[in-house]
């Protein structure tokens, strides 16, 4: 199970899958883009093939720690797995993920 | 029989007085023959003790004497005078001379003075009086006629008895032939299932039974044999028949048997299992031997009586085992004549030796290969055996995964094989799986995980078995979607995806069911 990701300034594209194995690898790689960079984060998920809920609750995780900070973090994009996982916890809306389709 | 007149010699020739008394003699024997020619038919044909006083009755006017008796079996047929009634039967062929016996009053039927004739048989004595003497003659036709009478009378009792026993045979079969209606030797296959039953009383009935009535397979044993146990087997088939048809089956069935048998003094075990073409099982064990589940790799589960035998406590609740059978999958069930047949020195079959059995014989051939496992031993209880298999050519999938989250891939290669791309489950099924499988990895620390799996149109029939610690998910504690939290997510995930999720815990092992099925969306809220 790979972990791959390509920081562009304020936006990070994540590939390969997200699971209860490296999950807390995930955790690091958003943390340390938190202390990188400033400003907000827009996340891709578009690459990712399939997430659980370890890896849902380390997105979570950055997502409150950003907000103490008055920092926010987006998802731009998901795929349908990820999407998938997102409606079933109904935390959709609080990555802000446009819906399918929508433009980025 | 009328004497011709004789006239040679005159009446004053001695010779000729002799020769007419001759000839009266073989007059007198003549009629006797005749007589007998008669009697003989007549007491072939005897039916009844009443037609044996007759007989003896018309013996008595043919030795030209009025009066008889008949005694059997400690009774007076048709009654007898006072001064016979109480005397003792005679040993052997008496003739008391007049005079001997006071015939006389006080007594009811009093008589004047009268020689006596007795004669013992079998089952009593033959009387007869009125005149003054009995001819030596006249005495042993009355003995031919007691010999006669107790040959007629014992033929009519074999007769009885013959008939009594074949009447007894006519109930034996038409009872039998009920019994066959309500516990037959055949069931029928439910579809995508094969249904093989053995039934093999120790009696012509009573004892183990089964039937089916609408999606239910039921087996049991009623205590006590024979006819008893028949008749409160036809009335629980009856009780079971309205209580499926009740929509409250548990207090149906509670109502209908328990109190029953409990005043009938029986009790009954029993184990029903309702079966659906998805291969979705619900299974009852009030009291009956563990019913085993046989996976088609041979691993079993057994599912154990949740109460003892109807009729013995009183049956609060009925516990319903839900058990998916996949493709391959078996439910065996069988009485406890199986594992109680001894070999010759008496060492019982035991049910290691029959769990032994059912895991490694295919679950085809598992009636038979018991049977043949029996040969050696003495079945004295009655047997049966039902296998229910559910088609092995059917779809599905059986994966077992390593205790290791660097297997978890392989949960949605496993899906992916039992379902098409695009079916609605995959994608929520292999998240609610695989928090599954992370739970009892991570928490129950299980070693191995097995994964079986088919599809039922939009649903998922799922069974996860693991090593772990026991662990019932269904009870942990729930969570609110939409919260912002860093876990809990994952039984989340499987409550909103799961339609039916049982948990028992078995042999070594957690043993999770579920019906997995794609969420209705849930509606946006109203705009802001």
């Amino acid at each position: 199970m790979s972990l791959s990701h390509n920081a562009d300034g304020p936006q990070l594209n994540l590939a390969g899958r997200l699971d209860a194995q490296n999950a807390a690898e995930l955790r690091g790689v958003l943390a340390r883009h938190a202390a990188d960079t400033p400003g907000d984060l827009s996340l891709d998920l578009s690459g990712v093939p399939f997430m659980d809920s370890s890896a849902l609750a380390a997105l979570v995780g950055a997502l409150k720690d950003r907000r103490r900070e008055g920092r926010a973090l987006r998802l731009i994009a998901a795929s349908a797995p990820v999407r998938e996982l997102l409606s079933l916890t109904m935390l959709d809306r609080a990555f802000a993920l446009p819906p399918d389709g929508a433009a980025r | 029989m009328s004497v011709p007149a004789l006239t040679a010699g005159g009446q004053d020739d001695p010779q000729a007085a002799l020769f007419t008394e001759l000839l009266e003699q073989v007059a007198d024997l003549s009629d006797q023959l005749v007589f007998l020619h008669r009697l003989i038919p007549q007491a072939l044909a005897l039916a009844s003790e009443a037609q044996a006083a007759e007989l003896v009755q018309e013996a008595a006017t043919l030795i030209n004497t009025p009066r008889a008796a008949l005694k059997l079996g400690g009774q007076w047929i048709g009654g007898a005078p006072g001064w016979l009634r109480d005397r003792p039967a005679p040993r052997r062929p008496t003739v008391l001379p007049t005079g001997a016996m006071h015939t006389g009053a006080p007594f009811v039927d009093a008589w004047r003075p009268t020689a006596v004739l007795l004669i013992p048989c079998v089952d009593g004595h033959v009387a007869m009086w009125g005149k003054r003497q009995f001819q030596a003659g006249e005495r042993s036709l009355i003995e031919t006629l007691a010999r006669l009478l107790d040959a007629a009378l014992e033929a009519q009792r074999a007769r009885r008895e013959a008939q009594r026993h074949a009447l007894q045979q006519r109930d034996r079969q038409q009872a039998q032939a009920v019994w066959r209606a309500v516990a037959p030797e055949t069931l029928v296959s439910p579809a995508g299932y094969q249904l093989n039953l053995h039934s093999q009383p120790a009696s012509d009935f009573g004892g183990d039974f089964q039937f089916q009535e609408r999606d239910w397979v039921v087996v049991g044993d009623v205590s006590g044999k024979g006819l008893p146990a028949a008749i409160i087997t036809a009335m629980f088939a009856t009780s079971f028949t309205v209580a499926v048809r009740s929509a409250v089956l548990n207090d149906a069935l509670i109502d209908a048997l328990h109190d029953h048998l409990e005043r009938s003094g029986a009790f009954c075990t029993l184990a029903a299992v309702q079966v659906r073409p998805d291969g979705a099982l619900r299974v009852v064990n009030v009291g009956h031997p563990p019913v085993l589940v046989r996976r088609a790799d041979g691993s079993l589960e057994e599912i154990r009586a949740t109460a003892p035998p109807i009729g013995t406590f009183p049956l609060v609740n009925i516990d319903f085992e839900r058990v998916w059978l996949h493709p391959g999958d078996a439910l065996l069930m069988y009485s406890d004549g199986l594992f109680e047949a001894e070999d010759d020195r008496g060492a019982p079959f035991g049910l290691d030796r029959l769990n032994a059995l059912a895991s490694t014989a295919a679950p085809g051939d598992f009636n038979a290969e018991a049977l043949r496992a029996l040969q050696t031993y003495t079945v004295t209880d009655d047997l049966t055996l039902l296998t229910l298999h559910r088609d092995p050519a059917a779809p599905g999938v059986h994966r077992r995964l390593p205790g290791d989250l660097a297997a978890l891939p392989q949960v949605g290669e496993a899906l992916r094989e039992a379902l098409a791309p695009d079916h609605p489950v995959l994608l929520p099924a292999e998240l609610a799986v695989t928090e599954l499988v992370v739970n009892a990895v991570r928490h129950g620390g299980a070693t191995r995980v097995d994964l079986r799996l088919h599809a039922s149109g939009n649903d998922l029939l799922l069974t996860l078995t693991d090593d772990g610690a026991p662990f019932d998910p269904t009870r942990a504690e729930e969570r609110e979607a939409g919260e912002l939290r860093e876990h809990g997510y994952g039984l989340l995930i499987v409550r909103r995806c799961a339609r039916e999720w049982h948990y028992a815990r078995k042999r070594g092992g957690n043993r999770q069911t579920l019906r997995l099925r794609a969420p209705a969306p849930v509606p946006p809220p109203p705009g802001p």
